[in-house]
C-alpha cells in the first residue's frame, strides 16, 4: 500500500515537473516571439511598443452601487429655515463621504459597524445588528442598530458622520415592509438576533433592493406603543396572532381618513431630491 | 400661550385650527372649495378664505395632471362634494391655467360683516372668471405726461449714442 | 442816486413807445387786473335772465348723465361739482362738442361735454395745455421776481411739444441785466416762488375779449400789443383769450388747465440767452413740471431735470433767431459752476 502511494507520488511529481517545463517553454516562447518578429522587419529600426499598463484593482474598497440612491439625510426637513445652512452641511457631508465610505443601506438591512473605542481591546469595537431606524438630517444624521446579546436586547445609535466610525459594512442589504422597525422591541427576540460572525451576503449592484416580506410575531401586550393604531401604518406585524378582530376594529377609531387628502401635509421632495443627487454626485466625482 | 398666526407659522404650524376639530375643518373647507369651483367667486370670512386659497391652488395643480391620473382624480373626488363639478375642474379650470404655474386665485378684503359678529370678510376668486374685475385695472397710457417725457429722453439718448458711433467709425 | 436817475431816464426812453407813462410793475399788474374784472363784469351782465341749457356728459361711468345748467354762468367746473369731488379735483380741461374748453369758461349753448384728466387714455390735449400753463406760471414768476427798477417783458409763449423735455418762456430783461447770468441760487428762488403760487391753488380765469379791449389791457407794453394783433389775426372769430391768475393777466394761444394746484413737481431748470431780437436780448427760461398723481421717482426726475437744462430749439418760429452754438455750450458749462455774484439785486 505504502509502495503504491510512493509510486503515485512519483508519478505526480514527474507530472508537476513536466508542467513546469511546459510553462517555462510557453513563457519563453511568448516573450521571445515579439522580439523575433521585430528584428525581422526589413532593416528598419524596431518600433517600441510600451508594455501594457497594469490594472490595479483595489480590493479594500467595496464596489460602488449602480443604483441612483440618495441617502435620506441629504433631504432637508420641511420647515422654515435657512437653506444656506443645509447647503453648507451638504458640502461637509460630501467631504466626509470622500474620506470614509458610507455604503447604501436601508432600514431592515443588517450592518456591522466598527467604531474606535479607547476602552475596548484593540481600541475598536464592532457591533452587528439590524438597522431599525434612520433619523435626523444633515451632519447629525443617525441610525440605530439592534441586536439581542445574551437574551438582552441591545440598541446602538450611531451618528453617520461621526469621525470615530472606522467602518460600516453591509452584511445583508434588504428592505422590510416598514420604514421604521421600532416594533422589533416588542417582537419575539428571534427576529432581532443576529450572529456576530455573520458573513456578508453578496448583493446585486443594480436593480431593485429586495424587500423581505417577513411578518413578525409579537410578545403579548402591553407594548411600548400601540402598533395597531392606523397612524403607525405597520405592515410587518402578524396582528391576527396577538389581537382579536374587535381590538383591530377598535383601533380604527383613531384613523384619519381625510389625512391623505390634506394637501397641506404633503411634502413632495422629488425635484429637490433630483437636484441634491446631482450635486452630491458631482461633489463625489471631483 | 396663544401666539399670533404669523408666529404660529414660524413655529411650524401652517394650518389654522377652525371648526370642531381636524375633520370638521377639512369638511368645512371642502364645502367652501366646492362653492368656489362652482361660482368662481365667493364671499366668506377672511380666515376661511385664506385657508381655502391654498387648497384651491393645489387642486388646480392636481387637475393639470389630467383626468387620467389616479391620484388627481381621487383628490377631485374628495374635494368636490358635488360630483358634477369634476368635469368642470378638468375641462374648464385646468386648461385655463395651463400657462401659469402658480397664483390661480385672488383674494380681496372687504368690509366687515354687518351681522352681529362683525366678522372680517374676504372675497376669493379664481382668476379669469367672467365677473367684473375686483380691482380697477391699472391703466398706463403711453401718452401720459411722464411717459412722453421719458420717451423724449430715450430718443435723445439713442440719438446721442448714434452720433457717437458715427463719429467713431470714420 | 445819480446812477438811478440815469437808469430811469434810460428806461423812460426805452418804454417811450408805450402809450402811458412808466408805472411800477405792481401798478401795471393791478391796472390790468382791474380792466380784466371790468370786462368780466360786463360780459356777465350780458345774461340778465337765467336761461337753462342741457349738458350731456360723456366719459367712463357718466353715459346718459344729463345736467341742466345756466346759460352764460355755468362752467364745466360747476358741472363737475354736480358729479363727484374726484371730477372737480382731477378735471384739467373740458372737451365741449369736440373742442377744448377751459374749465372756468362759461358755457353758452346746449352741448355734450367730456372732462379730461391727466390719466386718460389719450391725454395729449391735456398735456399740451399743461405745458402751456406751466410756461404761463413761469412767466408770472419771472414777472414778479425782479426789482421794480428792472423791467421784464414777457414775449409770446412758445409752443413746444412735451417730448422736447422742458417748457419754455421767452422774455426780454432790462438792458442793464444783459450781462447777468442766473445762478443756481436764482433758479432755486424762482422755483420757490412758483411753489408758493402752486400752493395758493389759484384758478386761471379765462376771458374772451375783442382785440380793442386786449390792447387797452396791455397798453403799457408794445410787444404785448403786437402779440394781441397777431393772435386776433390768427383766430377765426377775431377775438383773443385773456387769462388771469391772481393778479397776473396773460395772453394765450390755447386753453390752459384749471388751476395752479394741478402742478406738483415744478422746477425752473435754466435760463438761456438766445440772442438779440426785436425787443432786446432774448432769453429763454426753461423748466420741468409734473402734475399731481403722476409724479416721478427722484432718480427719474433728476434725469429729466438734467435734460430740461439743455436749450430747447423751437420747431418752426425760432428759425430766424437760431441759436449760435457757442452760447449754448457756454450756458451748459456755466451751470455746474459755483454761483456767480448776484446781479439782479
Amino acid at each position: 500500500m505504502a509502495a503504491c502511494l510512493r509510486r503515485t507520488g512519483e508519478v505526480l511529481g514527474s507530472l508537476r515537473v513536466l508542467r513546469n517545463i511546459q510553462q517555462q517553454n510557453e513563457r519563453f516562447v511568448s516573450t521571445s516571439f515579439p522580439r523575433h518578429a521585430a528584428s525581422r522587419g526589413d532593416g528598419q529600426p524596431p518600433k517600441f511598443t510600451p508594455p501594457p499598463k497594469p490594472v490595479i484593482v483595489d480590493k479594500t474598497q467595496s464596489e460602488e452601487s449602480l443604483r441612483r440612491f440618495l441617502s435620506p439625510e441629504f433631504i432637508p426637513p420641511r420647515q422654515r429655515s435657512n437653506p444656506v445652512k443645509f447647503s453648507m452641511e451638504r458640502k461637509d457631508m460630501i467631504k466626509r463621504r470622500k474620506a470614509f465610505n458610507i455604503p447604501e443601506f436601508y432600514v431592515g438591512s443588517v450592518l456591522a459597524v466598527t467604531m474606535s473605542d479607547p476602552y475596548a481591546s484593540g481600541n475598536s469595537s464592532r457591533f452587528v445588528g439590524i438597522c431599525i431606524q434612520r433619523s435626523g438630517s444633515g451632519l447629525g444624521a443617525t441610525f440605530i442598530l439592534r441586536n439581542v446579546i445574551d437574551h438582552q436586547g441591545v440598541e446602538m445609535c450611531y451618528e453617520l458622520y461621526n469621525p470615530r466610525l472606522q467602518k460600516i459594512e453591509v452584511l445583508k442589504l434588504e428592505k422590510r415592509l416598514d420604514d421604521n422597525l421600532m416594533y422589533l422591541r416588542d417582537a419575539l427576540p428571534e427576529y432581532s438576533t443576529f450572529n456576530f460572525d455573520m458573513k456578508p451576503i453578496p448583493h446585486s449592484l443594480s436593480g431593485d433592493v429586495p424587500v423581505n416580506q417577513l411578518k413578525v410575531r409579537m410578545k403579548p401586550k402591553p407594548w411600548s406603543k400601540r402598533w395597531e393604531r392606523p397612524k403607525f401604518n405597520i405592515q410587518g406585524i402578524r396582528f391576527d396572532l396577538c389581537l382579536t378582530e374587535e381590538q383591530m376594529a377598535h383601533a380604527q377609531k383613531w384613523a384619519e381618513p381625510w389625512h391623505q387628502y390634506d394637501m397641506l401635509k404633503e411634502y413632495d421632495t422629488s425635484s429637490l431630491e433630483e437636484q441634491i443627487l446631482q450635486e452630491v454626485q458631482k461633489g463625489l466625482a471631483k | 400661550m396663544r401666539l399670533s398666526f404669523r408666529a404660529l407659522i414660524s413655529h411650524g404650524r401652517v394650518a389654522r385650527r377652525m371648526g370642531l376639530g381636524p375633520e370638521s375643518r377639512i369638511n368645512m373647507l371642502r364645502c367652501i372649495l366646492t362653492g368656489l369651483v362652482r361660482h368662481e367667486r365667493i364671499e366668506t370670512t377672511r380666515a376661511r378664505a385664506d385657508e381655502v386659497r391654498f387648497y384651491a391652488e393645489k387642486l388646480i395643480d392636481y387637475a393639470k395632471k389630467g383626468d387620467t391620473d389616479e391620484k388627481s382624480m381621487r383628490m377631485a373626488d374628495f374635494w368636490l362634494t358635488e360630483k358634477d363639478l369634476i368635469p368642470k375642474l378638468f375641462k374648464v379650470l385646468a386648461p385655463r391655467f395651463e400657462n401659469q404655474s402658480t397664483g390661480y386665485t385672488r383674494m380681496a378684503r372687504i368690509p366687515n360683516r354687518k351681522n352681529l359678529d362683525r366678522a372680517q370678510m374676504a372675497v376669493l376668486e379664481y382668476k379669469g372668471n367672467p365677473f367684473p374685475p375686483l380691482f380697477p385695472e391699472k391703466r398706463v397710457s403711453e401718452f401720459s405726461l411722464i411717459n412722453q417725457l421719458l420717451k423724449g429722453y430715450r430718443e435723445e439718448k439713442a440719438q446721442v449714442a448714434a452720433t457717437k458711433t458715427d463719429s467713431q467709425t470714420p | 442816486m445819480s446812477c438811478r436817475t440815469a437808469c430811469q431816464m434810460l428806461q423812460r426812453r426805452l418804454t417811450s413807445t408805450a402809450a402811458a407813462t412808466r408805472l411800477s410793475a405792481a401798478e401795471v399788474r393791478s391796472q390790468r387786473s382791474a380792466l380784466f374784472s371790468k370786462e368780466q363784469a360786463r360780459q356777465r351782465s350780458l345774461y340778465p335772465r337765467i336761461e337753462k341749457i342741457e349738458v350731456q356728459m360723456e366719459g367712463p361711468g357718466l353715459q346718459g348723465t344729463l345736467l341742466v345748467m345756466n346759460k352764460g354762468m355755468s362752467t364745466p367746473h360747476s358741472c363737475a361739482r354736480h358729479l363727484t369731488e374726484w371730477h372737480v379735483n382731477s378735471a384739467a380741461l373740458a372737451l365741449v362738442d369736440g373742442k377744448p374748453w377751459h374749465v372756468h369758461r362759461p358755457l353758452t349753448h346746449s352741448c355734450s361735454m367730456t372732462l379730461l384728466t391727466f390719466k386718460d387714455n389719450d391725454p395729449q390735449l391735456v398735456n399740451q395745455a399743461y405745458w402751456r400753463s406751466c410756461s404761463a406760471l413761469l412767466g408770472q414768476v419771472l414777472d414778479g421776481a425782479f426789482k421794480d427798477e428792472f423791467s421784464v417783458e414777457l414775449l409770446k409763449i412758445p409752443e413746444v411739444p412735451v417730448t422736447s423735455g422742458a417748457f419754455c418762456c421767452d422774455l426780454v430783461l432790462d438792458p442793464q441785466l444783459d450781462s447777468w447770468k442766473p445762478s443756481e441760487e436764482n433758479l432755486r428762488s424762482f422755483t420757490r416762488e412758483a411753489h408758493q403760487l402752486i400752493h395758493k391753488d389759484l384758478p386761471w380765469e379765462p376771458l374772451e375779449v375783442l382785440p380793442s379791449v386786449a390792447l387797452e389791457v396791455f397798453s403799457h407794453s408794445r410787444c404785448k400789443q403786437q402779440e394781441v394783433e397777431e393772435l386776433a389775426a390768427e383766430s377765426s372769430s377775431g377775438t383773443v383769450t385773456l387769462y388771469r391768475c391772481g393778479e397776473h393777466v396773460l395772453l394765450s394761444g390755447g386753453p390752459l388747465v384749471a388751476r395752479t394746484g394741478l402742478c406738483y413737481q415744478y422746477e425752473v431748470a435754466a435760463i438761456h440767452t438766445v440772442g438779440e431780437g426785436q425787443w432786446g436780448l432774448h432769453r429763454r427760461a426753461q423748466g420741468l413740471s409734473l402734475p399731481t398723481n403722476l409724479t416721478a421717482h427722484h432718480t427719474v426726475w433728476r434725469k429729466l431735470r438734467r435734460r430740461a437744462e439743455k436749450l430747447v430749439e423751437l420747431p418752426t418760429s425760432s428759425t430766424s433767431e437760431t441759436v449760435t452754438p457757442p452760447i449754448t455750450s457756454q450756458a451748459e458749462v456755466e451751470l455746474p459752476q459755483t454761483t456767480p455774484p448776484l446781479a439782479q439785486q
